[in-house]
């Protein structure tokens, strides 16, 4: 009896020594700034997640996420990434730290579009069966609320002063602002036909959605909602990304396998730039400067320096990579 | 005459509702076939675009510019359909290109949901695909992949237009083309060496 009490003692110190030592590294890494970013790629076909060290450009781990993954959301305030999973009917915790899968959340239906509030204490979940975005708390993952919005609802995209939710109704041809105060649809107009991916600038003024089936982007005011203008670009875009501080937008064109470069001053397009096969989902560089497309036939991620508007690296990923949301960490 | 508007409107509206639904998957086909024959000879084989005679099902092809991207093709078939392709991308010194249904002839209607539903030529949406032939040795492989949807585009496809009839005929199309493009150079080339992958 004894000594097992002197063993279980023994372990506790060890353990405590181990936190203690944890907590001192992190203090370090976290003192001396040198926490990297990384790129969580959504490998659909292998029901899997690949990690890329977006600092070197190094897949470092590949974790298997069962249900098809498809879109991703980078909590950094929590240091977590949310993964939704349309055949899994809900979203899977992975946890940046240790890079494991910390658990699975049930929404129902089939779980697409997938977004995080800034202050990173609620995750938004699009169904594109049910037409709802589900409302979950970061603490325990419960449901806060779920609200229904237009057909088919995929992208979304929460404003910098965290007060708006934008949503894309697919088959509705539509965008929704969700008021994130009172989590009601406050206005929702008209775009081109099918959009899918969206992205919302910096200083909440201006929407970008990638239009499937009318290969185009619609300009929408943030604030009045109304639609500013409709730019051409390749065959099925289905997402996109700003970068350079908002002064251009990349598009993916699924079709085309290139990517569309919009000068956000003069609204046109300055540059197609060839990429994978069947490029889909697209996120910016915590630098702002690279830009990371995963090509979905290819199974291969392009990364393309805004500033030469060139693919400088092609990173091998798993099979089907789709890589939906904004998918790099801090 | 505001009457036959409204229908005309309403058959429109319904149309484009069944067009633009979503709800299937993108598949992806590979199908590879090793060939007992060199890598250029294979691909001087299929390297005009706008001479499909060596797939057996077509009858006849007709490409509007030649190899270069963006050229129509339209393949009329032994049975009598037509499929219209665009060329997406040609790399000669690849030995490959890529193409795009366009248009496809209608083999039956059928009703479905209440609704008239037409069945393609291919039962397939937004079909795509890649032919390369690249070198082993003396030998060469073809490989094939063709991504698509399934025909019909809501959700609960009749048997017609589901992923398994999309599957069945796309593989059947590929697998007759590879073996006799491999019997040009090797009459004894089955459909058991072509290998068939599918994913979605």
């Amino acid at each position: 009896m004894q000594s097992i009490k002197v063993f279980t003692l023994k372990k506790t110190l060890v353990l405590n020594n181990k936190r203690l030592i944890t907590f001192i590294v992190g203090m370090l890494l976290s003192t001396s700034l040198i926490a990297k970013p990384y790129a969580y790629i959504t490998n659909q076909l292998d029901n899997s997640i690949s990690i890329v060290d977006a600092s070197n450009n190094k897949v470092i781990k590949t974790i298997t996420v069962m249900g098809k993954p498809v879109g991703v959301a980078v909590n950094n305030k929590k240091s977590q990434v949310y993964i939704s999973t349309p055949n899994g009917g809900g979203f899977s915790v992975l946890d940046i730290k240790t890079q494991r899968k910390i658990r699975d959340v049930k929404v129902g239906g089939a779980s697409l579009g997938i977004a995080v509030d800034v202050m990173g204490k609620r995750v938004f979940v699009a169904d594109w069966y049910e037409n709802t975005v589900s409302v979950f708390e970061t603490q325990s993952f419960k449901l806060i609320q779920t609200i229904q919005v237009g057909k088919s609802p995929s992208g979304m995209m929460v404003s910098q002063d965290n007060r708006w939710l934008y949503v894309a109704n697919r088959v509705d041809d539509s965008i929704s602002k969700i008021d994130l105060t009172t989590l009601k649809i406050s206005k929702t107009t008209q775009v081109g036909k099918h959009p899918f991916g969206l992205s919302v600038n910096h200083s909440g003024e201006r929407i970008y959605t990638a239009n499937v089936e009318s290969d185009d982007v619609t300009i929408v005011d943030a604030i009045d909602f109304t639609k500013i203008k409709t730019v051409k670009v390749g065959a099925r875009p289905y997402a996109t990304a700003l970068a350079l501080n908002d002064s251009l937008l990349f598009v993916t064109n699924q079709d085309d396998s290139t990517v569309s470069v919009i000068d956000t001053k003069t609204d046109k397009v300055i540059s197609v730039i060839e990429v994978g096969e069947k490029p889909e989902g697209i996120s910016t560089h915590p630098d702002d400067q690279h830009i990371y497309v995963a090509n979905w036939l290819d199974s291969t991620v392009s990364v393309i320096d805004a500033k030469t508007l060139k693919v400088v690296e092609t990173i091998e990923t798993g099979e089907g990579c789709r890589a939906f949301g904004l998918f790099i960490s801090e | 005459m505001k009457k036959i508007s409204l229908f005309i409107s309403l058959v429109l509206f319904f149309f484009s509702a069944v067009a633009t639904a979503h709800g299937p998957v993108r598949g992806k086909l590979t199908l590879t076939l090793l060939i007992d024959a060199p890598a250029d000879k294979v691909w001087d084989k299929i390297s005009d675009y706008g001479d499909m005679s060596w797939l057996p099902a077509i009858a006849s092809t007709s490409a509007d510019n030649g190899n270069n991207k963006g050229s129509v093709r339209v393949l009329t078939l032994k049975s009598g359909g037509t499929i219209t392709e665009e060329l997406k991308a040609y790399k000669a010194d690849k030995m490959s290109y890529k193409y795009k249904i366009t248009d496809m002839s209608t083999v039956k209607t059928i009703q479905h949901a209440g609704q008239d539903e037409d069945v393609p030529v291919l039962p397939v949406e937004n079909y795509q695909a890649t032919i390369t032939v690249k070198e082993k040795g003396r030998k060469s492989v073809v490989t094939w992949v063709a991504t698509y949807y399934r025909g019909y585009v809501n959700n609960n496809p009749p048997e017609e237009l589901n992923e398994a009839a999309a599957d069945a005929a796309v593989t059947a199309v590929l697998t007759e083309g590879l073996v006799d493009l491999a019997q040009n150079f090797d009459t004894g080339a089955n459909s058991s060496e072509v290998k068939v992958t599918m994913r979605r």
